[in-house]
């Protein structure tokens, strides 16, 4: 009952806080500051003489609001935004502002923003911010630094304000807005804004356009090693659908005699005649290396969002290491239903599976057991795994047992928040690696070290 | 919902010399002149000093929680002293506490404070906060305006001080106006600004005084308790429970076990109507001390029958205190005046806060007015009543004596304590229904009721009120006297002296005190604490007081010493790229210098080129140049070598070279 009547507080502060953000200039907040302690401290007149600073600074304040309402002037904005950009990495697009009125403008300001929903209570009450840790116990328990790292990262960042100094008369500028964003995904634009000081630099008229816009952010990628894949070529059937060329690529193995149903542009003319039965070329049958990536999105209550996001980032990384015409890579998990996408030899392009896992998203119901049935149902057409998973518990070990039970060579990333962790457990088939969320660069750079490591 | 961030322009460093202005204002307004032009000075020495000192984040966060230290010793301190009241001793004192910050900022290279270094919650988060939270301030005009808040708590000059505010905010606004606005057009506006904040000063100074007025009338006419020696309003007639504070208004400490109660009478008052006691208006005279002592002689009589020592807690520097009746003379060093009146009441002039003196008594009362014709006034409101009382009781018949005795035993057996009243009756009635009716109340019925039947039998009397001395505390080995021990009761004259005779039900005191808040104990202790530490010895003499002050010569001392072993810096050599001197430990290499003095002399370095390369190219043969590259490349990027030693081999090594070179 508090903390919801606490989080109602929240909101209108926020709302407050925004607000003066966007209304006052560093210096107008200052004056307010002024005026709100010099109001407190002057509410005795006969003790201080707080109360005639306080009259200057609100005179000054109310002066400079009227003069905000005085200084209007015709201009818009507009975005051009790139298709995707990528989690911690400066993404950068461009604004276009016309001046379209006679007068040159000065000193304006661009506000663009990152929207998302206010959070409801219970979604609050759910959340956890690994920086809780190091906050005071009365910030913790209040919740409101958490509120805002919140909402932060459900914006997706943050975009800092432009100044443009000058536009001359019916003239238009472009004018470049970085920020980075900070998660991947969808991230949505929605008003954007045009702030001008007024003459006293206490406050800011604001023209604000409405465009909605989004941009996928794509998830962070690491640099992978060398990874020398131990696995078996296998037959694939239906290979030649699969092949993106035709004819030379097509290995000769031998010659032999004709059978029914062989193609004619397979017959060799050559033996034909100098035998005088028909001898057919025999080719080789297709053999390909076929990859899964497992990636696991069951995240227990005790785990936090940051193992994860690392978890996507490195399955990511698999993603966009693999080379197309070598191998095909089957990525497979569970959101609401069981998915399965492959990469490579004329399925879908490694752009289009790195924003499928952009948009991958965790579960907090056990869907492990739903996993292994999507991966055993596949597992023959597979010569090597590689899991990515969040949690190193009896969940997670006897899933692997099941997977070392089924012979396929496999190799564990298991991603933690701690910095090393025991394995009791043998497996015969499964190499398991231990990548903690702070160091999973250098962990992986590690691995190039490593003779074979992965399955 | 949306967010924004704040790169907008931060806040600008206050312009050269009006910290030492705005400090200025503030020592004239608050008497600290001689520290604000050592303060003002220090701070702006900064526009003509030539060096700064290399100040790491850990030494700013020390320097900022030492301030945070004095500021929260400072508001014990000022609290303790001054009570509520201290609020603007803080105010006041503010430039004080804050100064240490805004010095170490200005000798600072950067002359920046990291939002780290002031608030902890943001140090805590270390690399992990974000640039929203974790940025660089210039605290100097925040500081400025401070102030200027510091210094209306000085209250001297009205119209002066207006007039230098609106200076500084013309001067200090005038650095933040936009560019693209003309001198011209932005003073108009800020002119009129200022005009109206000059009238509307004034009328906040007026509303003020008629809300206040108007406020006091209400608290007059409906507030119970002050110290009035002409005026008393009872709670007679007032619904509800009568509730008094638990707060320790005394301190009384005796080698005598006291078996009875002790009246400690404040106040007396002659004339009664509907709920009001008062007097007529009475002047005080002083009383003379005693040559060479702080004593105060009240009754001549020499028996001393008892001696208390008292701790009184001064609202103002100027009360009416409770005494017993018998008092024969008062010593403190704390007191500077005693002052009575010729109803016995006596106010003492001394410090504020608590204070000490000691009080003697003997067998005799120190005050021996005769009654005069208010002791025997009945309004006619309450003739009726108060005759058919009498009637009843018989008085009329009775001796004196007899008429006390028969008044205190009819109180004692047919009356109860009562701290509520219920019913709500015409004005005046509520004597009547006390006295035949409900026959319960509080200690002001019974006073007001029993002084009222004394003067129907002839007896001239009067209403008194004081307090009760009976809590023990073992604790502080003594007695104590809250704001619930208030008590009144009522003095009749008789054969010659005035007696004291009090009709309320015994059990007053432990109704009172069984009500008290669980919290008690934890407020008695901090009360004790604070009478601990700001009430002086009685005995002690004027020039023993220990100026805490002193204790910052060392504070001052130590800083000055740990100032001066920090490695300084010339203002030039900071540049724009100051930050980076600091935060990328290396790059303040001495070969840097070498490789200017090479470069100057032989040809640059050009670009990709490395600096071995560069060396063979202008100079093949010197093989000590190599050595100090290495050691360069040691200092600058090696993360396990001790960079004081590689530092101080790299600077003999670039000497010698540079002395070879030259």
């Amino acid at each position: 009952m508090f903390r919801r009547l606490l989080f109602k507080n929240f909101k209108l502060f926020y709302r407050l806080n925004q607000f003066l953000k966007y209304r006052f200039t560093q210096h107008g907040l200052m004056m307010l500051i002024i005026m709100i302690t010099a109001g407190i401290f002057g509410i005795d007149t006969r003790s201080t003489l707080s109360f005639q600073l306080f009259s200057i600074a609100f005179l000054l304040l109310c002066t400079a609001f009227i003069l905000s309402l005085l200084h209007r002037k015709q201009y818009e904005i507009r975005r051009i935004l790139p298709d995707t950009g990528m989690v911690g990495e400066l993404l950068e697009y461009r604004c276009i502002i016309n001046n379209n009125s006679k007068q040159t403008i000065q000193n304006l300001i661009i506000i663009d923003e990152l929207y998302s929903e206010f959070p409801d209570f219970s979604y609050f009450a759910k959340s956890s911010d690994p920086l809780d840790k190091k906050r005071f116990r009365f910030d913790r328990i209040v919740g409101y630094p958490r509120l805002i790292n919140l909402l932060r990262y459900k914006r997706g960042g943050s975009i800092p304000s432009v100044n443009v100094d000058y536009i001359a008369s019916h003239h238009s500028i472009e004018e470049k807005i970085r920020f980075k964003p900070l998660r991947r995904g969808y991230v949505y634009l929605n008003k954007i804004m045009l702030a001008r000081s007024e003459p006293l630099g206490l406050f800011q008229s604001i023209k604000s356009f409405s465009q909605k816009d989004k941009i996928l952010i794509l998830p962070k990628l690491y640099q992978l090693p060398e990874l020398d894949m131990i696995g078996h070529r296998m037959y694939l059937s239906g290979n030649r659908q699969q092949v993106s060329k035709k004819g030379d690529t097509q290995e000769f193995v031998s010659l032999r005699e004709y059978r029914p149903g062989d193609p004619l542009r397979a017959i060799h003319w050559r033996s034909y005649a100098r035998l005088g039965k028909p001898v057919v070329k025999e080719y080789q049958d297709e053999y390909q290396v076929r990859y899964g990536l497992i990636l696991d999105t069951f995240l227990s209550p005790g785990n936090t969002i940051p193992v994860f996001e690392e978890a996507v980032s490195i399955a990511a990384s698999f993603v966009a290491s693999h080379k197309q015409q070598d191998s095909l890579l089957d990525l497979m998990f569970i959101g609401n239903r069981a998915y399965r996408y492959t990469s490579g030899k004329g399925h879908h392009q490694t752009q289009s599976i790195l924003e499928i896992l952009a948009c991958a998203e965790s579960n907090s119901e056990n869907n492990l057991s739903d996993l292994f049935a999507l991966l055993n149902s596949h597992i023959n057409e597979c010569c090597g795994l590689i899991c990515v998973l969040l949690e190193f518990d009896i969940e997670r070990q006897t899933f692997l047992k099941q997977l070392d039970q089924l012979g396929m060579p496999a190799t564990a990333f298991i991603i933690t928040d701690e910095q090393s962790a025991d394995i009791n457990i043998q497996f015969q088939h499964i190499s398991p690696v231990f990548i903690p969320t702070d160091n999973v660069q250098i962990t992986l750079d590690q691995l190039k070290q490593a003779p074979k490591v992965a399955a | 919902m949306s967010d924004v961030v704040s790169s907008r322009k931060k806040l600008l460093p206050a312009p050269p010399l009006s910290i030492l202005v705005a400090l200025l204002i503030w020592g004239w307004q608050t008497d600290y002149l001689i520290f604000a032009i050592v303060m003002g000075i220090l701070l702006e020495a900064y526009w003509i000093i030539n060096f700064r000192i290399n100040f790491s984040d850990k030494d700013i966060n020390q320097i900022v929680d030492l301030s945070g230290l004095l500021f929260f010793l400072t508001i014990v301190y000022v609290f303790v002293n001054y009570g509520a009241n201290g609020i603007y001793k803080i105010l006041e004192l503010l430039p004080f506490t804050l100064f240490l910050i805004l010095l170490i900022q200005r000798y600072s290279p950067h002359n920046t404070i990291k939002t780290s270094a002031l608030f902890l919650s943001i140090r805590r988060l270390g690399k992990d906060a974000n640039d929203e939270l974790l940025y660089e301030i210039d605290i100097s005009m925040p500081y400025l305006f401070m102030c200027l808040i510091s210094a209306s708590s000085g209250h001297k000059e009205n119209t002066l001080f207006f007039i230098a505010c609106a200076v500084m905010f013309f001067w200090i606004g005038n650095t933040f106006r936009p560019k693209h606005i003309a001198f011209y057009k932005w003073a108009l506006p800020v002119c009129i600004a200022f005009l109206l904040a000059f009238v509307t000063q004034t009328g906040i100074k007026r509303m003020h005084s008629a809300t206040e007025t108007f406020f006091m009338s209400l608290i007059d006419h409906y507030g119970w308790r002050s110290s009035d020696p002409d005026r008393k309003m009872t709670a007679i007639g007032q619904l509800g429970r009568l509730k008094l504070s638990d707060r320790i208004l005394m301190r009384v400490h005796t080698k005598v076990e006291n078996k009875q109660p002790v009246y400690l009478q404040e106040l007396t008052y002659s004339k009664y109507e509907y709920g009001i006691w008062s007097n007529p208006a009475t002047d005080f005279n002083p009383i003379q001390k005693t040559s060479n002592k702080k004593e105060w002689i009240l009754n001549r009589t020499q028996t001393v029958l008892k001696s208390y020592d008292v701790g009184i807690y001064m609202q103002d520097q100027s009360a009416i205190t409770a005494i017993p009746t018998n008092t024969q003379s008062l010593t403190g060093q704390d007191l500077v005046q005693i002052e009575t009146n010729e109803n016995g009441v006596i106010r003492i002039d001394a410090r504020e806060g608590w204070i000490n003196y000691r009080l003697k008594t003997t067998d005799e009362l120190f005050y021996d007015g005769l009654p005069n014709e208010q002791d025997s006034y009945i309004y006619d409101k309450y003739k009726d009543t108060f005759k058919t009382l009498a009637d009843e009781l018989e008085l009329d018949n009775k001796t004196h004596k007899e008429v006390i005795t028969t008044i205190q035993r009819y109180f004692a057996d047919n009356f109860y304590y009562s701290p509520s009243q219920n019913q709500r009756y015409p004005k005046g009635k509520y004597l009547e229904h006390f006295l035949f009716d409900n026959k319960r109340g509080h200690c002001e019925y019974f006073a007001t009721a029993t002084t009222l039947l004394l003067r129907e039998a002839g007896i001239p009397a009067r209403y008194t009120v004081g307090y009760v001395m009976s809590e023990y505390s073992d604790w502080e080995d003594g007695y104590l006297i809250r704001g619930r021990d208030a008590h009144s009761w009522v003095q009749y004259y008789l054969d010659g002296k005035w007696r004291i005779l009090d009709t309320t039900p015994a059990v007053w005191a432990p109704m009172e005190s069984a009500d008290s808040t669980f919290l008690e104990p934890i407020y008695d202790f901090f009360s004790w604490l604070r009478y601990i530490i700001t009430s002086e010895d009685i005995d002690a003499s004027a020039n023993d007081d220990f100026n805490f002050a002193w204790l910052l010569i060392p504070l001052a001392l130590y800083l000055i010493w740990s100032f001066s072993r920090k490695e300084r810096l010339s203002k030039q050599s900071i540049g724009s790229n100051a930050s980076n001197n600091v935060e990328i430990y290396g790059t303040d290499s001495p070969f840097y210098e070498l490789m200017y003095i090479l470069e100057k002399k032989y040809d640059a370095r050009r670009p990709a080129e490395t600096l071995s390369q560069w060396i063979k190219r202008i100079l093949p043969d010197a093989n000590q140049l190599y050595e100090i590259i290495a050691l360069h490349y040691r200092y600058r990027f090696s993360l396990n070598s001790n960079k004081q030693t590689a530092r101080q081999e790299l600077i003999s090594k670039v000497n010698e070279q540079t002395m070879s070179i030259n």
